[in-house]
């Protein structure tokens, strides 16, 4: 899915920073999953209030690691910009899983913030998170990328 | 590593750096890294399948398609690696601590993310690497068993998903099945890089005696450095086998490769694959990723490259590759258009063409310019026409009818500079007119097929002169069959479900017509002597692409002929596909004859072990297909002898 399609179809996209990650059971102890918390300095589309809080597959708790390729990673104190939608639960997800989430670095060379992700160019149907469609776009700068979404959103409304 | 027996498993998988690369678990700087794999124990792993299968495809395609990909591992020669159809389930929901490897479409306990295709869950242990159970989820997208340009390729999507089952993560071979991404209507199969990764794991004995292994270091200053993957590229151009490097010591091992000469290269991480790509993210920004793509001998210049020579079971050792830093040209996409048209989309998956093919085709970099040129690897396709403007280079792709198949690198190269997509074109045949790959037909017991020339149809002709057998009959699947027509022959057509079977003698041809562009085929052969049938070959076809018929075919075993009489007791607990379907019920006396004949006779040989692979693999479909034709099942029970 590409930064277009993304923008559309995400509910919420929202700035901000992993505060942290928290893995456990299912209440019926069938899979792990890990909890992930985002203040929010800034949304791009929709609005969950300053702190949102998802949960996707995977995660390690004790010795038991349930391992699921292709799912975004974040960790604790890492600038991210994550576009999210419900899921058949009503749940809040990240869309199209790894696609769906940014990284925000400070460039070394230059101090400015960079965007860079997976999300893909060239095609629009989602293939998968993990065979996904296209290719991924180069790094942007935050400020590029923040108002190249905000077209998309801006356009599609 | 990861071979049969489970403790040598547990001491060989605690390597550095193999070729492709295994999911880890554990500390994510672990040194060796702490990689995932399914115990001995659980191989053959048995998979079921949610009764309802795909809810949009209704005509059993979908069950099949995903019965085939796990066929398609299962049917690597030189690993243990193997499933078993468990059957369906009316539980639609899969539970990652019962040890049963469930796939569904329908999971609702706990939905997928939005807009996801599907997911594989693998339960590690964090300690050892052992999985101790995997299920398949796919997503609420559309799929296609017909080859439909605008879904996603079921076959495709299952058959990256059980690799992850096997325990290997995504690589960065884009013509490899565990390549992260992919586009609709691509139909991918097992390339030699991931038949390398699951003969690696699990090794059958004396399956890695054919290969070579190549070591070294990525080194920068001379100091190893975590940077990039690594490919060995052949004589021909092809990007034969790779390693993703996951040990921040820099070292690789590219093991399982071919005999030959190759030149090896290292190339970053800089798209289209990220590190977050691989290993779960978890080496997040850890790579050195700010340099051009370079050979073993110290150089971006692939003519310059120095050259080794792999001997099967030696080790090249010290293959080091000295990296510089600096901004790579850094091809990240490529498309293509008719011969003269500029392409409109770019992307990150690979182009699948045949001999024979022109067309135009663009790739971008962002550090791409007018000085640089494009090639692609390999002496044998030419480029020409080439523009290079806006960090795009168009150009005209001549690939000869005598080109060699398999896959090759784009490669952009300025003064000191190289950027390559790795394995980004495909070539495949542009038709067979041979057995398997091209060659010449081998025998079938004594009788043979062969697939017609090129000419916009799938023909094929079975060849037996000396009349040993009385017929031929051939099933095609693995979905509605096209039309067909028999020149000289007869076809058994049931009009209801539009599956037709061949029944042919000597020099009787079945051609096969309107097969939709790249879409998936297997054939069948029973061979029929008297009282007795046999299945002669389970062949697999794979990605008919242009007008010309069958990319390659696969899995292709002889054998002798089962046993038509006589009774004994059950002694294996699955079933004769097609007996069973033709009787109707696994406990018939014939059915259980064929079962011992199985057991006692083809498990004991090697070569057998291989039909029984095979034909487990591809006969349910034609049980299927039995099963619809009551014209074929009392056909078959005549041939068996009542």
């Amino acid at each position: 899915m590409d930064l277009q399609a993304l923008s559309k179809n995400a509910e919420v996209i929202a700035v901000g920073r992993c505060t942290g990650t928290s893995a456990g059971w299912n209440a019926e102890h069938t899979h792990i999953y890990t909890t992930v918390t985002i203040q929010v300095s800034q949304y791009l589309k929709g609005f969950l209030g300053p702190q949102i809080q998802f949960r996707q597959l995977g995660g390690k708790v004790g010795g038991k690691h349930l391992r699921v390729p292709g799912m975004p990673s974040f960790a604790a104190g890492e600038q991210v910009i994550v576009f999210l939608a419900r899921d058949r639960a009503g749940k809040y997800q990240v869309l199209t899983a790894q696609q769906g989430k940014f990284s925000v670095v400070a460039n070394p060379a230059t101090g400015i913030s960079e965007v860079k992700g997976n999300s893909m160019s060239g095609q629009v149907i989602s293939r998968s998170f993990t065979r996904a469609v296209g290719a991924p776009s180069n790094p942007a700068e935050l400020s590029n990328f923040i108002n190249k979404v905000k077209s998309y959103v801006g356009s599609n409304k | 590593m990861r071979p049969v027996t489970f403790l040598a498993a547990l001491a060989a998988c605690i390597q550095s750096s193999e070729g492709w690369v295994q999911i880890h678990s554990g500390t994510q700087n672990a040194n060796p890294p702490i990689v995932a794999f399914q115990p001995t124990a659980r191989i053959p792993l048995t998979f079921i399948i949610h009764d309802v299968g795909d809810p949009d495809i209704t005509d059993g395609s979908d069950l099949l398609a995903i019965r085939n990909s796990f066929a398609a591992w299962t049917n690597v020669t030189t690993s243990t690696i193997a499933f078993t159809d468990g059957g369906t389930t009316s539980n639609s929901n899969v539970n990652s601590t019962d040890g049963i490897t469930t796939v569904t479409f329908q999971e609702t306990a706990n939905p997928l993310p939005p807009g996801v295709l599907a997911v594989t869950l693998n339960q590690v242990d964090s300690a050892t690497g052992q999985i101790s159970d995997s299920d398949l989820i796919f997503g609420d997208l559309e799929f296609s068993t017909t080859g439909e340009t605008n879904k996603n390729d079921l076959f495709s999507t299952a058959i990256h998903e059980v690799g992850h089952i096997c325990g290997l993560d995504h690589i960065a071979i884009l013509a490899s099945v565990m390549y992260p991404f992919g586009d609709t209507g691509d139909q991918i199969a097992l390339t030699q890089d991931d038949v390398a990764g699951a003969t690696e794991i699990y090794p059958t004995t004396g399956g890695q005696s054919g290969f070579g292994r190549i070591t070294g270091t990525v080194l920068l200053n001379n100091a190893a450095v975590f940077a990039g993957h690594v490919v060995a590229l052949n004589s021909s151009g092809i990007p034969v086998v790779s390693t993703v490097i996951d040990s921040t010591d820099g070292s690789f091992t590219i093991a399982n490769v071919p005999a030959g000469t190759y030149r090896v290269y290292a190339e970053p991480y800089d798209q289209p694959v990220t590190s977050a790509n691989l290993f779960g993210g978890v080496f997040g920004r850890t790579f050195t990723t700010d340099f051009n793509t370079t050979f073993h001998g110290g150089t971006p210049d692939p003519s310059l490259a120095t050259t080794i020579t792999v001997v099967a079971g030696q080790t090249n050792a010290n293959t080091n590759i000295n990296i510089s830093l600096g901004a790579s040209p850094n091809l990240t996409q490529i498309g293509e258009a008719a011969l003269g048209t500029t392409p409109t989309s770019l992307g990150g998956t690979a182009l699948f063409k045949d001999q024979g093919d022109q067309f135009t085709m663009s790739v971008s970099g962002a550090n791409i310019n007018a000085t640089g040129t494009v090639t692609v690897s390999g002496s044998d396709i030419a480029v020409s026409n080439l523009n290079i403007s806006n960090n795009v280079a168009t150009m005209d792709i001549n690939i000869p009818a005598s080109a060699t198949r398999g896959a090759r690198d784009i490669v952009y190269i300025e003064a000191g500079q190289n950027s390559t997509l790795s394995g980004a074109l495909v070539v495949g045949a542009a038709g067979i007119t041979g057995g398997v790959g091209g060659g010449t037909p081998p025998p079938i017991a004594e009788g043979k097929f062969q697939v017609g020339a090129g000419d916009g149809l799938i023909d094929v002709e079975w060849i037996d002169p000396a009349g040993t057998f009385d017929a031929v009959l051939v099933a095609i699947g693995t979905e509605r069959f096209p039309t067909a027509k028999v020149e000289n022959g007869a076809v058994i057509v049931d009009s209801t479900t539009g599956v037709e079977q061949f029944r042919g003698l000597d020099g009787q041809r079945l051609t096969i017509s309107g097969v939709t562009n790249g879409s998936r085929r297997f054939v069948t052969f029973f061979t029929v002597s008297g009282a007795s049938f046999s299945v002669a070959s389970a062949a697999t076809t794979r990605a008919v692409s242009g007008a010309d018929g069958i990319n390659c075919f696969e899995s292709f075993f002889g054998l002798g002929t089962c046993p038509g009489g006589g009774t004994a007791g059950q002694t294996g607990h699955s079933s004769c596909f097609v007996a069973t379907a033709a009787y109707g019920t696994s406990s018939q006396p014939k059915v259980m004859t064929l079962r011992q004949f199985r057991d006692e006779h083809l498990l004991s040989a090697g070569v057998g072990r291989g039909f029984v692979r095979t034909y487990y693999a591809n006969s349910p479909s034609v049980a299927g297909q039995v099963r619809k034709s009551e014209i074929v099942k009392a056909g078959i029970r005549r041939l068996i002898g009542r």
